[in-house]
């Protein structure tokens, strides 16, 4: 006499179960994007509350990363999300909407600092710095947020460029042209850039080995 | 991408960080501002809306209602020999007929008593758009009539131009033209109503003037020729005055030209003089125990030398080297004994002023403005240098050289307003310069050329 189904088939069908609840899911959330969608078009306060919840915690970590401080990248932030929502209606779809906020985010921290900042090349006062190549063994041991901080204290043309460069993925030719300097300039602070967060790394770590 | 880079990359590719909650509702206020189309221009322009219609009632509301029942008074307290309209009452206007205007049927109603309020006031072209005039250079004054009193049909108006005798207005009749030309007498055949006299002799009656004013002025030198040595930061400019009373004589409504007397106050400050001085004030100098006639410093400014002349003070230069001090004849001052008064010193000179200008009306309505220019003759009458904050107390010595006989240029503009009808109140900026050097030495090879940019403030009272 048979005892239900097999092992095997047991796990097919929860298997297939999981599917189909995962694609449940997945159109529930598409619809429920969509609704947002529509709902932040129209200006319905309640699905932009909405939308900001869901993108709000990723575009303050650009936010931040773009900024000197907190205060300056809670501005960004407000103006960013205002700006999303004033163009929303031109997103196309193409590409996701994460992109496309992140690139919205990412021109308004640069217009905020090209007015203010000199985007010229600093004088050379990171090169007698040592370069140990135990910094990448050191990146292991702290935080984000403590990288971040470091950031946030780089010159703004260097902070500029490393946060372009390397988190953003733009070439220095499309760097070059977007902060209105050379491809040259654009290479040298992000070595300087990169040297100095190694050395802050590292006396991080010579201070956490000696706490320790 | 090295590998540095790549790990800083894989810690930020997903980033996130909470915001502050109270940043949503910082959001919303933006979105809600801007959710309303067009909403700080509605305020912009509902602010300028409001500007404008508060000006606009100032400018044709109120001063005509004042204007008119002042000059109204006027007349009446002060008959202005004219023939017709410029009687003082009404009645006596339409008791007497205007020069060569005959007033037939209107004769009965001419009779009648009147007591005009103001209502408002327009331009000839207003008034009659198609008429060819040259609207903008007379002015009516509108009456409205009192139920009990019959239409006032006479017409007069201040006319700056000759050529408004050849005007028309609906039920116009005649017109004639006064003998200076500057009033114009009209009848109207209906029983049009509103038409009166405001005060069409004061352009010809009102032709002296008397203005007392007073100007603050921020008064400084031009140095020409400063090759040899430049004063420069060495010395500055101050804070004086000037007043004055100054009679005018208008020539037409346009034109007029001034001249009076006043006193003016110019000068500079000079930098970094330490003046040092015993605590009881006892003179410094002595020649073999006795003391000397004249202090043995002086001091080189723009303006030409300064000598000192109180002897409880010693001068020493912390700029430069603008102090000269005699030697020998005399027994110098122990300085460690002496405390140090102040720094600074003040140079001024006071100048009688008679000046002669002309004044040139450029705007004629309830703010007039004027341009002016002259020349000045500055007679000097004060000549005193002061420790800067004892200004005005203790001279501590005088300007060598002053010429006592000075010429002025000046020019600048005015804009009155009238409080009554002869009386008006004036804001004038005003630029002069005096157009030789004040000095008469040249050791130091520069020409001083005091200057001055004061701001009138003065009161008019037409004659």
């Amino acid at each position: 006499m048979r005892r239900g189904f097999s092992t095997s088939t047991d796990s097919k069908i929860s298997g297939i179960f999981f599917i189909l609840l995962l694609i449940h899911k997945s159109r529930l959330l598409v619809d429920k994007l969509e609704k947002i969608l529509k709902g932040c078009l129209k200006n319905d306060r309640q699905m932009q509350s909405h939308f900001y919840k869901m993108h709000a915690s990723v575009m303050y970590g650009i936010c931040l990363r773009y900024s000197t401080n907190t205060h300056d990248a809670q501005d960004l932030l407000q103006e960013g999300f205002v700006k999303v929502f004033q163009n929303l209606k031109h997103f196309k779809g193409k590409g996701s909407l994460e992109g496309w906020m992140k690139r919205i985010f990412v021109n308004l921290a640069l217009d905020k600092y090209r007015s203010s900042v000199s985007l010229l090349s600093l004088e050379d006062v990171a090169d007698n710095l040592t370069r140990d190549k135990g910094e990448e063994n050191a990146l292991d041991a702290i935080s984000e947020k403590e990288i971040l901080d470091m950031i946030q204290q780089l010159p703004d043309q260097y902070r500029m460029v490393f946060n372009l460069y390397v988190i953003e993925g733009y070439s220095h030719q499309e760097i070059g042209e977007l902060l209105g300097i050379g491809e040259s300039t654009s290479r040298s602070n992000l070595s300087r850039a990169k040297i100095i967060l190694k050395e802050k790394i590292q006396i991080n770590s010579a201070w956490v080995e000696k706490a320790i | 991408m090295d590998r540095f880079e790549k790990k800083i990359k894989e810690s930020f590719q997903g980033y996130r960080e909470e915001p502050p909650a109270e940043l949503w509702e910082a959001i919303e206020s933006k979105l809600d501002e801007q959710s309303r189309p067009g909403f700080l221009w509605m305020k912009i322009a509902a602010a300028l809306l409001l500007l404008v219609v508060s000006m606009a009632s100032v400018v044709l509301f109120l001063p005509s209602v004042q204007q008119g029942t002042e000059l109204a008074e006027a007349r009446e307290a002060e008959p202005v020999p004219h023939t017709g309209a410029t009687d003082p009452s009404i009645a006596q206007t339409l008791e007497q007929p205007p020069r060569e205007v005959a007033t037939p049927d209107a004769a009965s109603s001419l009779s009648a008593t009147a007591t005009a309020d103001i209502t408002s006031r327009t331009t000839l072209a207003a008034l009659q758009p198609e008429t060819e005039t040259l609207a903008g250079d007379a002015e009516l004054f509108v009456v409205s009539e009192t139920a009990e009193d019959a239409p006032i049909t006479h017409l007069s108006m201040l006319a700056h131009n000759p050529s408004f005798a050849h005007f028309e207005l609906p039920g116009l009749r005649e017109t004639s033209l006064d003998a200076d030309e500057t009033f114009i007498s009209a009848i109207l055949s209906t029983a049009e109503p509103v038409l009166e006299i405001i005060d069409s002799r004061a352009g010809a009656a009102n032709m002296f003037a008397l203005t007392a004013y007073f100007a603050p002025q921020h008064s400084y030198r031009y140095q020409r020729n400063n090759s040899n040595f430049s004063f420069g930061s060495l010395e500055r400019e101050i804070l004086s005055f000037s007043a004055g009373i100054n009679i005018s004589y208008r020539f037409n409504r346009r034109w007029e030209v001034l001249t009076g007397v006043a006193y003016n106050l110019m000068g500079q400050a000079i930098n970094d003089i330490a003046a040092f001085s015993h605590p009881s004030m006892t003179p410094l100098y002595s020649s073999k125990g006795e003391n000397i006639n004249q202090h043995p410093q002086s001091l080189s400014t723009s303006l030409g030398s300064v000598n000192f002349t109180n002897q409880s003070f010693y001068f020493a230069d912390l700029g430069g080297a603008r102090i000269a001090t005699l030697k020998g004849s005399y027994d110098d001052t122990n300085i460690n004994l002496l405390n140090k008064s102040g720094i600074g010193l003040v140079q001024h000179l006071g100048f009688v002023e008679v000046p002669l200008a002309l004044r040139y009306k450029v705007i004629d309505r309830l703010f007039s403005v004027w341009v002016k220019s002259g020349v000045s003759a500055n007679f000097l009458a004060d000549n005193n240098v002061y420790l800067e904050g004892s200004v005005f107390n203790n001279p501590v010595g005088e300007n060598v050289g002053v010429r006592n006989l000075n010429w002025a240029g000046n020019a600048g503009m005015a804009v009155s307003y009238p409080l009554t009808a002869r009386m008006h109140l004036s804001l004038e900026p005003t630029v002069s310069m005096f157009i030789n050097s004040v000095g008469s030495e040249r050791y130091v090879a520069s020409d001083a050329y005091p200057y001055n940019y004061s701001l009138f403030i003065s009161i008019r009272h037409d004659l």
